[in-house]
């Protein structure tokens, strides 16, 4: 079909469904005007005399100075914690700055904002924000929800010279507003904004493990950490800057914790890669790095610096394993896996809970091995899953007794 | 109604019609409603894409338009006038509606049996052109079909440049042909 017919198609349809309105407009129009004029003889009634007089002087007064009425033409909601949504008119001057939560009520209520044009509104409100402690080093980021699609890269450009006075380094995140009955319903349900609820619907379309109720008590400043992770890339979501990680351990911390739980040394490990996620109800680093011909996940808590899972995987090499459990696994080239144990405190070790799997299992060969460390109902417990026998096994060992609580 | 492309819209006549509004003379208005309506719809409608919202800003721009008359001066573009109104009073809408869920596609397609002009086929055709496309490709292709402004004045009225507008309109041609292939 040619564009043409596809455009006659639309103009055709649409001319169709188009509503008569006509008659129910100037009905409405006349019930305006009159409620109007209703209102403006109502103040002057008592002096019919004057009525004349002020009513003329009223007009010409109109005509002459009337401002022209002001359409909104554009909405910036700022999410840090505050909450707070600025309305533009067509020439970019404020028509009215609202706190859209408690805090956000706080931090606007005793500004005057009358006139000012959207990079002065802006400027005032990241100076309120740093002078009340919502905007600091360690919560360095700001959420910015644009219900303008025209203007959004002109608002990061804006924000980013307005945040060019801070003395500490922020973080932008920009997008536009979508309507989105999910993100209206999270909104409301949780008390956050509209803006903050787009942004989790987006991330839990990614990545379906995240939990809403987990995701709505994060900060700007922790979903943008979040943000930081390759596979959290959002559509037409713009960022600039990085979170802050000022109140968590760090990448260099967190990679010695896992180097160190499996016995390895920075020279000693390649492939290695990181990211900040959430899991556990808290902030943790993934580290994930190849030791031995063996890939390693290693989850530390972002905070404490504990472990909260260890993962170990080796899909190319095939093992053998003696059931009398004298010989740990090989390779093609005859080494051994010469890993430490995870486990350096007082429970049986990752390599222990492995004997007892495929002692169990009888297993002489097997495949595709994982175990992880984890925390069950408050025990700390192996989860190990391999193939053997052409069967897929399921074990959770107690990993300080090694008591098997589960196998199938 | 009027009819598809009878070439560009009449200027001089619209501003005519605003011009015997503006002297309260309401089958002046009629008139414009005649000659305007299904643009202002089709825009609003491509911005709001739900019918009930698109005809309740269509209500509210002819109101601020029958309000804004007597102040109207002309500059020869009385439509770009009235679609920044219409394109205003849409986004104020949009904001105070979000809460409205739009109309489902078996709600939308179910209309088309209580209007027997249209077929069912050409209202999943719109159906899919609000949906398929995103908002700056609706709004080019929605403008473009039922005003015949050329690209330029397109670009003037949305306010984005011309390449950008021509690029959005070659690719939400290219995806209206898909769909229209898939149909067939």
């Amino acid at each position: 079909m040619t564009p043409e017919k596809i455009k006659e198609k639309i103009s055709r349809t649409v001319q169709k469904i188009t509503p008569d309105i006509s008659e129910q407009i100037i009905l409405d129009a006349r019930k305006n005007a009159y409620k109007s004029k209703k209102e403006k003889a109502g103040v002057f009634s008592w002096k019919p005399a004057l009525v004349f007089a002020m009513s003329c002087l009223l007009l010409v007064t109109m005509i002459v100075t009337r401002p022209p009425t002001k359409v909104a033409a554009a909405t910036i909601a700022l999410d840090v914690n505050p909450s707070i949504e600025v309305t533009l008119d067509d020439d970019g001057k404020v028509i009215e700055v609202v706190g859209k939560n408690e805090e956000g009520i706080l931090v606007v209520k005793d500004i005057d904002f009358t006139g000012l044009t959207a990079e002065d509104a802006l400027k005032v409100l990241v100076k309120a924000l740093i002078k009340k402690g919502y905007l600091n080093d360690s919560a360095n980021s700001i959420l910015v929800t644009v219900d303008n699609e025209d203007i959004t890269d002109s608002v990061l450009e804006l924000m980013e010279k307005v945040l060019a006075v801070c003395d500490f380094q922020c973080s932008v995140l920009c997008q536009n507003l979508k309507n989105n009955p999910e993100s209206t319903a999270l909104a409301e349900k949780y008390a956050i904004s509209i803006g903050k609820a787009q942004l989790i619907t987006e991330l839990i379309r990614l990545d379906d493990t995240y939990l809403i109720e987990d995701l709505v008590r994060l900060s700007v400043n922790e979903l943008n950490l979040l943000l930081g992770n390759s596979e959290n890339t959002v559509p037409g979501l713009k960022r600039m800057g990085r979170a802050s990680e000022k109140e968590y351990i760090g990448e260099e911390e967190a990679k010695e914790i896992a180097l160190a739980s499996i016995g390895a040394t920075e020279d000693e490990v390649s492939d290695y890669t990181y990211e900040i996620d959430y899991r556990h109800r808290n902030i943790v680093y993934v580290i994930k790095f190849v030791y031995n011909n063996t890939e390693y996940m290693v989850m530390v808590n972002g905070t404490s610096g504990t472990i909260l899972e260890c993962e170990q995987e080796n899909k190319e090499y095939k093992y053998q394993y003696n059931s009398d459990g004298s010989k740990g696994p090989h390779n093609d080239n005859g080494s051994g896996n010469g890993s430490g144990n995870v486990n350096k405190g007082t429970g049986i070790g990752k390599e222990n809970a492995k004997r007892i799997a495929l002692s169990h299992a009888n297993a002489n060969e097997y495949r595709n091995y994982r175990s992880e460390l984890c925390n069950q109902d408050g025990r700390l417990v192996y989860c190990i899953e391999f193939e053997a026998d052409n069967r897929e096994r399921k074990y959770v060992i107690d990993a300080s007794t090694g008591e098997i609580i589960e196998d199938k | 109604m009027t009819d598809f492309c009878e070439g560009s819209i009449d200027d001089v006549r619209l501003d005519e019609c605003l011009e015997r509004i503006a002297s309260a003379d309401m089958d002046g208005f009629r008139e414009l409603y005649e000659l305007t309506s299904h643009i202002l719809y089709g825009f609003a409608l491509s911005i709001v894409r739900d019918e009930y919202l698109a005809q309740d800003c269509l209500h509210d721009s002819y109101l601020k338009i029958i309000e804004a008359a007597g102040s109207y001066v002309s500059k020869s573009k009385p439509l770009a006038w009235m679609l920044t109104i219409t394109r205003n009073t849409c986004r104020q809408s949009f904001r105070e509606n979000r809460n409205r869920v739009s109309l489902t596609e078996e709600q939308w397609l179910s209309k088309a049996s209580e209007e027997d002009q249209v077929s069912m086929v050409d209202r999943e055709f719109l159906n899919q052109c609000l949906n398929q496309l995103d908002d700056k490709e609706r709004q080019v292709i929605m403008l473009h079909s039922l005003t015949g402004y050329k690209f330029k004045e397109i670009a003037q009225i949305l306010k984005l440049p011309l390449s950008t507008v021509l690029s959005r309109h070659n690719r939400a041609i290219k995806k209206l042909q898909q769909i229209v292939r898939q149909e067939e």
